[in-house]
């Protein structure tokens, strides 16, 4: 097979490096992203459609990020596209909101379970953050739980101690449990009677750079009857998975109730949005919060959701991720075996987990995924991998011969010393 | 905290330990060394002491106390620090035979290290200075690291999350620190060449330099691929908040 070459964006870096910070700064740039090694990688996208996107040297992936989550449907999704465009012809960012914005959420509570109303922003972090603030705002108590390796956006009490910027105050309200352990969770509250104000968490565990972990039966359950008992809130964040398991909520999916769910990413198929939904009882906390951005209300990306939402249903897109998702990652751990190796995939299938576990120290990983980038197709080493809906069975079929090369080229790398 | 207790291990375990690789690299050093054999015990009321073995024209730096040295003792972190910004002396109170050594050679080794460590514009224009210079510092860094995991609260903290294992710092055939993270507490060492699962790499020591210096964004090297990080990430990432917090000391 061939492997590409980036020219064109090494050029353009050139440029950026001159009045961007980093070149390309955050998830998406070669650091964060970890683009391990930095020559596999391309560095700009010039246009998308489908299950594809097209670098800036012309080189076709297949787009196992999915921009990181938002594409659910593929990009530039017609019908998406369509209710986009006529409402921008409408309106978007106006002095009022349109009727549209009472649509969407009226198309959220009949589909979420624990959803009575929404609350739209922009980014995830935007909604997680006024989650937190809403259940302070409920139970005027300070601290929160969260899970460690759990992420929840970039707002300073979500990030660690030395990160930079961070000081210990951000931070000293936030207790660190490990997921799946109730028990630490009952210990918590012991601890701090009358302290806690919620438990955030993603409803299984996908944190970056590590094994995920689905809930094991009963915490859910002992999780949500300890917030019943000490009066603190469940919120879950919802952002990565939301729309991917299941059109109710993912904590339907798991058979629990959260109180305020956090959804971003799937809703709007690229377009930015994003909505806290949650009970009637917290309604008026949320409401009493000061919060608000001036493209919060903007109309079209409503749109593009309540499309986007009515598409996932039409083809149950949760369904079909699960099986297409379930194809590619048995077919990638045989692929694996076949040329000698052991690929452990976790999490759920429509946005799975992978690594080799042959080495302790992910560079045969860091490896093998660089040779998948390199022929076309688009994973990264680091994070859980998505599927869209436009994702094929031919699209599968070719992932998986990419990996059987890549493979073969880690193999003879390796021969040769250079791993 | 007590920044001063932070700031003598520093000054003890990373920069006079750095005495052992300016014996190694520069000539002066070696001609201020040659023909002595002697250890130098250093004492700071709460740190571990270090001691510095000369012989053979070489220094070899030692964490912890041996018998028959050149005793110097401090009376504080506080002392410790002022004898290294050259405001206070210390205290002999053993192997007084080596006292000449002292005052003559070790203060003029002393001199030999700051001006590798604290270089003027000038001096960083010649390529044979330069590259000295990003050798210490960089060792001054790497053990400076270490020291500010241990001792700082925040770094403690950093180190907790870190995990075990080794990470290492390297410019391939040139030079490479490993920093060994066990128990939640980390050692710098030299690195042997095995064991490791965390690698950040500089295509060069030039780069290295630069970067040391402030005259290259790390970030943007790391897009270049002039910088190469692999392996366990989150190690690395770890590695990097603590190198942050040595600019902060080491200003």
């Amino acid at each position: 097979m061939n492997t590409y070459q980036y020219l064109n964006s090494r050029v353009i870096f050139e440029r950026a490096a001159k009045v961007i910070p980093a070149g390309i700064y955050g998830h998406l740039g070669p650091a964060e992203g970890c683009f391990i090694p930095v020559e596999a990688y391309p560095f700009y996208a010039q246009r998308a459609q489908g299950a594809y996107f097209w670098d800036a040297d012309g080189n076709r992936f297949i787009d196992y990020m999915c921009a990181y989550g938002p594409i659910v449907l593929g990009y530039n999704h017609p019908a998406v596209e369509a209710a986009a465009r006529a409402q921008q012809e409408q309106m978007n960012c106006g002095v009022l909101p349109g009727e549209i914005m009472v649509q969407l959420a009226e198309k959220l509570v009949s589909l979420v379970d624990s959803a009575d109303w929404a609350f739209f922003a922009k980014n995830g972090g935007d909604v997680t953050n006024l989650a937190v603030m809403t259940a302070r705002a409920h139970t005027r108590r300070n601290k929160i739980i969260k899970f460690a390796g759990g992420y929840h956006g970039v707002s300073q009490w979500m990030q660690f101690i030395g990160n930079a910027g961070i000081i210990e105050e951000d931070v000293s309200s936030v207790i660190t449990l490990p997921f799946n352990d109730a028990q630490a969770v009952e210990q918590a509250f012991k601890r701090y009677p009358g302290e806690i104000a919620a438990i955030i968490a993603t409803p299984y565990h996908h944190p970056a750079m590590a094994d995920n972990a689905l809930p094991e039966p009963g915490f859910w359950p002992a999780v949500r009857g300890l917030c019943d008992r000490e009066g603190a809130l469940l919120i879950i964040d919802d952002v990565r998975a939301g729309f991917r398991l299941s059109l109710h909520g993912s904590d339907a999916y798991y058979g629990f109730k959260a109180d305020l769910i956090c959804f971003c990413k799937a809703l709007g198929n690229g377009y930015n949005l994003s909505a806290l939904c949650g009970r009637d009882a917290y309604k008026e906390a949320v409401s009493s919060v000061f919060y608000t951005g001036s493209y919060w209300l903007s109309a079209m990306p409503m749109a593009a959701a309540l499309a986007t939402l009515t598409e996932l249903e039409r083809i149950d897109g949760p369904g079909l991720m699960t099986r297409q998702g379930t194809k590619l990652t048995q077919g990638l751990a045989q692929a694996a075996q076949q040329h000698g190796y052991h690929l452990k995939i976790t999490g759920e299938p429509s946005m799975w987990y992978m690594r080799l576990t042959d080495d302790d120290t992910g560079v045969l990983h860091q490896q093998w995924v660089s040779e998948c980038v390199r022929r076309g197709v688009f994973f990264t080493n680091h994070h859980n991998l998505f599927i869209n809906t436009a994702i094929t069975d031919e699209d599968i079929a070719y992932t998986l011969e990419v990996a059987h090369d890549a493979f073969r080229a880690l193999r003879g790398a390796g021969q040769k010393g250079s791993i | 905290m007590n920044l001063e207790r932070i700031r003598a291990c520093i000054n003890l375990h990373a920069i006079l330990r750095n005495l052992e690789d300016l014996g190694d690299l520069d000539d002066d050093a070696r001609t201020l060394l040659a023909g002595h054999d002697l250890r130098i015990g250093m004492h700071v009321p709460g740190i571990e002491p270090l001691t510095l073995a000369v012989k053979d024209g070489a220094i070899r730096a030692k964490r912890g106390s041996e018998a028959g040295s050149l005793r110097l003792q401090f009376a504080s972190p506080r002392h410790f620090n002022g004898m290294v910004g050259g405001s206070s002396m210390p205290l002999p109170t053993g192997g007084f035979k080596h006292l000449g050594f002292l005052k003559g050679n070790f203060a003029a080794l002393a001199k030999d290290l700051e001006k590798y460590l604290r270089p003027g514009a000038d001096d960083l224009k010649d390529p044979a200075f330069r590259d000295k210079n990003t050798r210490l510092t960089a060792s001054a860094a790497m053990y400076a690291l270490s020291e500010i995991a241990n001792a700082d609260p925040v770094g403690r903290q950093i180190a907790r999350a870190m995990g075990e294992g080794t990470a290492v710092i390297e410019v391939p055939g040139v030079l490479a620190h490993a920093i060994q993270s066990k128990d939640g507490r980390l050692t710098t060492s030299r690195y042997e060449g095995q064991g490791a699962q965390a690698f950040m790499r500089f295509d060069s020591l030039d780069t290295l330099g630069q970067v040391l210096l402030g005259e290259l964004d790390s970030y943007l090297c790391i897009g270049r691929g002039q910088i190469a990080i692999s392996g366990r990430v989150p190690m690395m990432d770890n590695i990097n908040k603590l190198l942050r917090m040595v600019s902060f000391y080491l200003a």
